[in-house]
């Protein structure tokens, strides 16, 4: 059996910073394992530019991005193994992977990052009704066609959802020759970032449709229409409003899973909400020295954050791994109260100073978010707009927490 | 007649809601923008929007068949499909390296073509 120090599982922005990050407080013997052919994960087919803003101060596209991050691990020479499929993971922190060259590989880790990301929502997950033609698409397998393997997806184009993947893919389709018809959104607003609509959508006359969805698809061997219809405040069809869009390709873009099947395994705990780890405030899982960051752990909007959660996760399997027991004495639950769709961490020590990462359920202006416990307010800040696809970052220093009797603190936007 | 424009600023994630208003080529009213940047963003709107563009070019002979690329300064968005069009005819061969100008002065523009990941030589 193989052993390391540290195996991180998967080898996009947020396994590349979570390795830096290792390496950087003192662990050397890091096994970066990577399903695909080379690391750098979703941002090689997210050519776009818009990244590293806060992380670099300045606009850098995708593949820029994770060059910065891959430069720096080939520099430190930490091992990445690609084309490489983890199968099992256990709580002992055993895995088994295989690849072409060695077959399969058993390796024993002290401590594992899970960094494997999200997967696409799929027509399935949707119930998107009617015919299964071929040119239905979720947005990430077109951008990869489109990006990486120069193949045309389609020419006459509608996108369901308008999540940040449709909307980049409504211009970039529109670029390469498409006749992008529209876009439909079933909730009231767009789930996409407000530059997104703007230099996307905006800029080349492409309608954004809300409170619309698709209650009908045709074709035999290829895609020939969809039937798109207003919604209700339930999102149920409202007779009447229906109309046809002739088109030859549909795009979903209707929201990414975290990829937690290898955490089943191990026994991590996962939350409803998220889809990824219930996770401490070092991230580290209910399972001793297996921690979490990236979309894994919950769906991100920008990669930036993405980097900054996994630099945290590092540091602490760093210390995990230096000083070989539990780390600190976690006891206080976090909760999301009213009008906040999810927190993390879910569980905090007193003794540090703690930044929290939520989505507000819905858009909202002029809106303050509180930190309460034992029915004080320990902390509250003020926002003049908020946003689903927003995600908020709130700092509370540890002295707010050391007075607490309870052991619940719960977050609330009002 | 003064003409008032709503902008979302696009420059990074915070997305300010500009306000602007405006006769001709004069500001008259520029409010919303948490930086500097946004006000000349909005000025910019108005006049002549700007934008990066980001595509992909052909490679022969490297591990992967596309190499993505940008222009390395924003250009105007009524040009981004005559740099589309040179693009699409364009060949490069690998290897190529993050930041190899591909082409300059594309369609006449004041900006270069370079490459935003690296392509190595398929063996």
């Amino acid at each position: 059996m193989m052993k390391k120090e540290l195996v991180i599982i998967g080898a996009g922005p947020a396994g590349l910073a979570a390795a830096l990050a290792a390496y950087e407080d003192g662990i050397e013997d890091i096994l970066i394992i990577e399903r695909e052919e080379r690391p750098g994960g979703i941002l090689n087919q997210c050519i776009h530019d818009g990244f590293g803003l806060h992380k670099f101060k300045e606009v850098l596209t995708g593949p820029e991005y994770a060059h910065r991050y891959i430069d720096k691990v080939r520099e430190k020479e930490l091992e990445i193994m690609t084309n490489t499929i983890v199968t099992e993971l256990t709580d002992e922190k055993e895995l088994k992977a295989f690849n072409e060259n060695d077959g399969i590989l058993h390796i024993k880790a002290e401590a594992v990052i899970l960094a494997m990301g999200s997967r696409e929502r799929t027509a399935g997950g949707i119930s998107l009704p009617g015919d299964r033609p071929s040119g239905i698409y979720t947005a990430g397998l077109a951008q990869n066609l489109m990006n990486l393997q120069n193949i045309q997806v389609g020419k006459k184009i509608v996108i369901l959802g308008s999540g940040d993947i449709g909307l980049i893919m409504a211009r970039r389709l529109t670029l390469e020759g498409a006749d992008v018809k529209a876009v439909l959104e079933i909730m009231p607003y767009s789930n996409g970032l407000r530059r997104n609509i703007n230099q996307c959508l905006v800029d080349y006359n492409i309608p954004l449709k809300l409170s619309q969805t698709v209650i009908d698809v045709k074709g035999e061997d290829r895609l020939e229409s969809v039937t798109a219809a207003e919604v209700d405040e339930s999102f149920n069809p409202i007779e009447g409003t229906e109309y046809e869009i002739e088109c030859d390709t549909l795009i979903l873009s209707v929201g990414l899973i975290p990829e937690n099947e290898l955490s089943k395994k191990a026994n991590v705990q996962l939350d409803d909400t998220t889809g990824g780890a219930v996770v401490k405030d070092n991230l580290e899982t209910n399972v001793d020295g297996i921690f979490s960051c990236g979309n894994v752990l919950h769906v991100h909007d920008l990669v930036d954050f993405v980097s900054d959660e996994a630099e945290k996760a590092g540091k602490a399997a760093a210390e995990y791994i230096k000083k070989g027991h539990k780390l600190n004495k976690d006891n206080i639950f976090v909760e999301a109260g009213s009008g906040i769709g999810y927190v993390i961490p879910q569980v905090i020590s007193k003794e540090k100073d703690q930044i929290f990462s939520m989505r507000v359920r819905k858009p909202d202006n002029e809106k303050t978010i509180k930190i309460a416990a034992d029915g004080k307010i320990l902390h509250e800040e003020n926002f003049e707009k908020v946003n689903p696809s927003e995600m908020i970052k709130i700092k509370v220093s540890s002295e707010k927490f050391k007075p607490l009797e309870k052991s619940t603190i719960k977050v609330v936007a009002e | 007649m003064t003409e008032e424009k709503d902008i979302s600023c696009i420059l990074c994630p915070n997305g300010c809601d500009i306000k602007i208003k405006y006769l001709d080529d004069e500001i008259i009213e520029i409010e919303g923008a948490l930086c500097p940047k946004g006000n000349d963003y909005a000025k910019q709107e108005i006049k002549n929007p700007m934008r990066t563009l980001t595509s992909s070019v052909m490679v022969e002979g490297g591990d992967t068949s596309l190499v993505s690329v940008k222009t390395d300064k924003p250009v105007p968005l009524e040009k981004v499909m005559d740099i589309m069009d040179v693009i699409d005819d364009l060949r490069v061969k690998a290897p190529v390296s993050v930041g190899d100008v591909i082409l300059d002065s594309p369609a006449g523009l004041d900006c270069s073509i370079v490459a935003t990941r690296e392509v190595k030589i398929n063996i």
